[in-house]
């Protein structure tokens, strides 16, 4: 493991191996770079340089003062123009596809892949705001709904994957507050422009690959805003679709990938 | 980053990873918290909370003075307060050392863990004093005075990476340094002979100093007398960074060490 420092002094672990073009991979909410299971080493020898950060606040990572998706999305940006790869395919899962979403809105890439994250946040909104006493609650409180929220999303997870996809995870009450802020505290119409403005600045191929089906307006509505986007649906996989069938989803990326891997 | 304020306002950078028993890394002189990262990451995959400060007038801390041992230990006791870090192993490298060996006098720590930092200036004070007046005179030729300073203590086993890694996180502030360096060397070594001696007197926890090179028959023997329970390891060629030549190796020593595991 390594230390990238970002321009507002936040140390972001990172992980590197493979060589070939480069792929970064960002993990979700509470999670880390070990959520990812067999992915990293699938990727390598499919041919890919893979690198995973460990996003602020998270796993090996630095504490911040804020973890807004605009800082997040700068530590990707330190962290690829640290290892000299502004080409990078990014892959963001869950809360890591908002932040590799967000930084391609600004930033160099050649392709995005967005695991399970929906860009439209309304209906995600209005249920994070059912429990927002008790993710603002004690510390049993907010446990509970987080495993609640997870248990939830499971999918096709075998026993021994979701042990392990659990086992990583580190609920951190002042982080989990942090991330959501914009989304417990911005009107729905503020959320709104937020989310469009990222999205309609995507340019880059963009694969959303869904292992909980996002609804069946979801694909026309992300290509108005993305019209280099796809909308995938495995469904019934769950929230970790590239957990679920690993093999498959780095068959599917290196189909996907605008660059050919070595 | 985590960002602390100190008793009279200055704001202090703390790198803050991981979960667990937490550790206080302290840097050394002209040096931040960065020069922790290779221990720090293993550290944490260890298990442990990690808290690494930028003393005041390095890193991104304020350069607010005033500068030595006593403030840089007064800022510490604000960073473990405001952290709320329960019984903190404390581990500090050359100067940082001579920081954790107050910090932990203060007590509310589980341990020190002291890195080739000698309590006495020894065979440093004309190579320190040589800098000084160096600065003063022409603050131009400060850095490659300082380089020149630490040149020699970097030992044959520091990989070539580390070497470019903490030159890059070398600053040299003369508004930091004069007076930081001035402090530590207008006390005579009767004077530091007697502070160590003091500090020794109050401290309870297990102490383990490791030395990249041997400090000397006479160091080692002042050390049994002042802190006898205390364990001295020496890496020979290891320099004056032992953590950053083998930073695993280092790791299983702190795990091995620490007494809350």
């Amino acid at each position: 493991m390594a230390t990238v420092t970002t321009p507002d002094g936040v140390s972001i672990a990172i992980t590197e191996q493979g060589s070939g073009p480069t792929v970064l991979l960002v993990h979700g909410i509470t999670e880390s770079s070990a959520t990812w299971g067999p992915v990293p080493d699938l990727l390598a020898d499919a041919g890919y340089r893979v690198v995973s950060m460990d996003l602020r606040g998270h796993g090996g990572s630095g504490r911040a003062d804020t973890y807004d998706l605009a800082s997040m999305a700068g530590d990707v940006g330190a962290v690829l123009a640290d290892l000299d790869a502004v080409d990078a395919l990014v892959i963001g899962h869950s809360l890591g596809g908002a932040v590799v979403s967000a930084y391609a809105a600004g930033g160099p890439c050649r392709a995005v892949v967005n695991v399970d994250q929906p860009l439209a946040l309304s209906g995600f909104q209005e249920g994070l705001r059912a429990v927002e006493p008790m993710l603002r609650g004690t510390r049993e409180e907010f446990e509970a709904v987080m495993a609640g929220m997870f248990e939830q999303m499971r999918g096709g997870l075998d026993d021994a994957t979701y042990a392990d996809v659990a086992g990583s995870r580190r609920l951190v009450q002042d982080v989990v507050l942090g991330v959501w802020d914009l989304v417990l505290t911005a009107s729905a119409a503020e959320l709104d422009a937020v989310v469009e403005g990222v999205a309609g600045a995507v340019t880059v191929p963009y694969l959303a690959l869904h292992g909980l089906d996002p609804g069946p307006d979801y694909a026309a509505w992300l290509t108005s805003l993305v019209p280099s986007a796809s909308v995938e649906v495995w469904d019934g996989l769950g929230h970790h679709p590239h957990r679920a069938e690993p093999q498959r989803f780095v068959e599917r990326v290196r189909a996907f990938d605008p660059a050919v891997p070595t | 980053m985590t960002v602390v304020t100190a008793a009279d306002g200055a704001q202090l950078h703390v790198d803050d990873r991981g979960e667990g028993m937490p550790i206080v890394l302290i840097h050394g002189g002209t040096e931040d918290s960065r020069s922790w990262d290779p221990v720090a990451c293993l550290l944490v995959e260890a298990g442990y909370r990690t808290v690494a400060v930028d003393l005041r007038g390095h890193g991104r801390s304020d350069r607010t003075p005033p500068y030595g041992i006593g403030p840089f230990t007064a800022d510490l006791d604000a960073v473990v307060e405001a952290l709320e870090l329960e019984d903190p192993l404390v581990i500090g490298h050359s100067l940082g050392g001579a920081v954790g060996g107050a910090l932990v006098a203060g007590g509310n720590t589980r341990g020190m863990i002291n890195v080739d930092g000698e309590l006495r200036l020894g065979s440093y004070t004309d190579g320190m004093k040589r800098v000084v007046t160096t600065l003063e005179q022409d603050p131009h030729l400060g850095r490659d005075s300082v380089d020149a300073f630490f040149r020699p203590h970097l030992g044959p086993l520091l990989p070539e990476r580390e070497r470019q890694r903490l030159d890059e996180i070398r600053d040299v502030d003369p508004e930091v340094m004069i007076p930081l360096w001035t402090s530590i060397l207008s006390m005579t070594e009767d004077e530091l002979d007697d502070t160590m001696a003091m500090l020794a007197s109050v401290v309870e926890v297990p102490y383990l100093f490791i030395h990249g090179s041997d400090p000397g028959a006479a160091y080692r023997r002042r050390i049994g007398e002042l802190l006898p329970w205390a364990e001295f390891e020496i890496w020979p060629d290891h320099g004056h960074y032992p953590h950053l030549v083998d930073p695993e190796r280092f790791v299983r020593c702190v795990v091995a060490f620490d007494p809350a595991r």
